[in-house]
């Protein structure tokens, strides 16, 4: 039983390998990247990413608190109770 | 057109590229652009093709945000979630940052938030003379935090809080270091999270049992990449460690099978047996996540991936596309999402409990669920010192603790 578990664990994990190795690819891949001549479009209010910390703050406590999940994008589990 | 979204899609779909803190996001999206610093918080307008002349001299600026949040949880008969409990919840909360450029290569920032809690299950303690008065709960945080570019390619971050609440105390700190390529196409952060918490233990009947410690350390590590003049991702991987006393104080597990006596404080005077909830004193999470943003024409493009687990058997997974569009060039922008939600239940989490076991929780956040969030923002852009937005989130979760989610936010650079 205990080795059905781990193998259906490793299974479910599969995904995170996976996710982790196709990040990481296309991060240290071949692509060069932009020309600062070219970035004007990057600039653009239409493409930054997390424009307003307060929106992002008031997001992170309202799903934090009602998911099992905590963490990521910047930020680990803690510093609050939540229990409501 | 279709060759873009094609390869929009198919990194996003693997994992898109690097990853980044939003931090680190901001800062590289800062640094493309022609602003005073590098460090500017604000959004900026877009870059010029080329600068000719030197940029005029720098002049530091400081930035004021706000924004007052609502958010409801609705529970109308007490049978969603935890089927025994009304778990009606209503939360305002106010945010205030301000950041503050000091030179060229260093800023600060301040961060109060406050949050006043109405809940069915703290105003059911006020059945009970030890809780008199408990009908809501408050939340009082303050974030001090700093920045300053050390080399022209590496910048050191540190913040310092402290929040107080009802019972809870929380202190914690964030070290971080994030280093930019030179042509700035590429950043990489690390930092470490502690927490140095203290549960005031508040038992659903009233009793207060002293308080004891939560401790949480967290690594987190992140990349941005400008893949292309019209795409760039971000991502990153966190570790988080917390130990210590882990459970919800004030929740409850239902015990059936154990009286016939109505229970008057359970939905419908369910005949049950209230104890307290117990959770193991370790957790260990893992989440990465992972997104890119694309211009397609007129319309940007984003799609996030995020996965987690930990030590409690608690999976879940999360997709979010969203669109950004002008509906009046460089005036009024229009963010429209959808986010899907999934986790599996914690290992503890049982619906019904005839029996008492020694790790237990009733707690629906812990249970297995899925969740559909449907929402829009409008912003206003009035030049590049004053934003002005209103969102709305909508979330339907299968188990039918539905939520809105709804905000107001001014950001003013001076």
């Amino acid at each position: 039983m205990n080795d059905a578990r781990a193998k259906r664990g490793c299974g479910e994990r599969a995904w995170a390998r996976a996710l982790l190795a196709a990040g990481l690819s296309g991060l240290l891949g071949g692509c060069q990247g932009p020309d600062f001549t070219e970035k004007r479009d990057l600039a653009s209010p239409l493409m930054r990413f997390d424009d307003d910390p307060t929106e992002e703050h008031f997001r992170r406590k309202s799903t934090d608190s009602r998911e099992a999940s905590a963490g990521g994008r910047g930020s680990g589990a803690g510093g609050g109770c939540g229990c409501y | 057109m279709l060759l873009r979204l094609a390869l929009l899609v198919c990194l996003a779909a693997a994992g898109a590229a690097g990853a980044a803190a939003p931090a680190a996001a901001q800062d590289a999206a800062s640094a493309i652009a022609p602003v005073s610093s590098p460090l500017a918080p604000v959004s900026s307008p877009p870059a010029p093709a080329a600068p000719t002349t030197d940029p005029p001299p720098a002049r530091p600026t400081t930035t004021l945000s706000f924004r007052f949040g609502y958010y409801e949880q609705e529970d109308e008969d007490g049978l969603a979630g935890n089927p025994f409990l009304d778990e009606d919840a209503t939360v305002l909360e106010p945010v205030l940052l301000v950041e503050q450029e000091v030179s060229p290569d260093t800023s600060v920032s301040a961060k109060l938030s406050h949050d006043y809690v109405s809940s069915a299950s703290i105003a059911r303690l006020d059945n009970y003379p030890s809780q008199s008065g408990a009908s809501a709960d408050y939340y009082f945080g303050i974030d001090l935090g700093a920045r300053t570019r050390v080399t022209p390619d590496f910048t050191l971050s540190a913040n310092g809080r402290y929040a107080i609440e009802r019972d809870y105390r929380s202190a914690g700190f964030t070290l971080g270091l994030r280093w930019e390529s030179p042509d700035r196409n590429t950043a990489l952060g690390a930092s470490v999270t502690g927490y140095y918490d203290t549960v005031i233990k508040i038992r659903f009947n009233g009793a207060n049992d002293g308080s004891s410690p939560r401790r949480t350390l967290s690594f987190d590590l992140d990349a941005y990449r400008a893949l292309t003049p019209w795409l760039h991702a971000e991502g990153g991987y966190t570790l988080s460690r917390q130990w210590g006393f882990l459970a919800t104080s004030i929740n409850a597990v239902v015990l059936e099978g154990q009286t016939t006596r109505p229970n008057f404080l359970l939905t419908n005077a369910f005949p049950g047996v209230e104890i307290e909830e117990d959770l193991p004193g370790l957790r260990i999470r893992h989440t990465l996540w992972g997104r890119v943003r694309g211009l397609l024409g007129p319309v940007a493009l984003e799609l996030l991936l995020r996965g987690y687990v930990d030590s409690w058997d608690v999976e879940a997974f999360e997709v979010q596309p969203r669109a950004f569009v002008w509906l009046i060039e460089d005036l009024l922008r229009l963010r429209l999402g959808y986010r899907f939600y999934r986790q599996t239940r914690a290992r503890y989490h049982r619906d019904h409990f005839r029996e008492e076991r020694y790790h237990r929780t009733q707690d629906p956040d812990l249970a297995a669920f899925d969740s559909h969030t449907a929402g829009a923002q409008l912003a206003l852009f009035l030049g590049d010192r004053l934003r002005l937005d209103v969102a709305i989130d909508r979330v339907w979760r299968s188990d039918d603790l539905d939520q809105v989610r709804t905000s107001a936010g001014l950001r003013v650079r001076f």
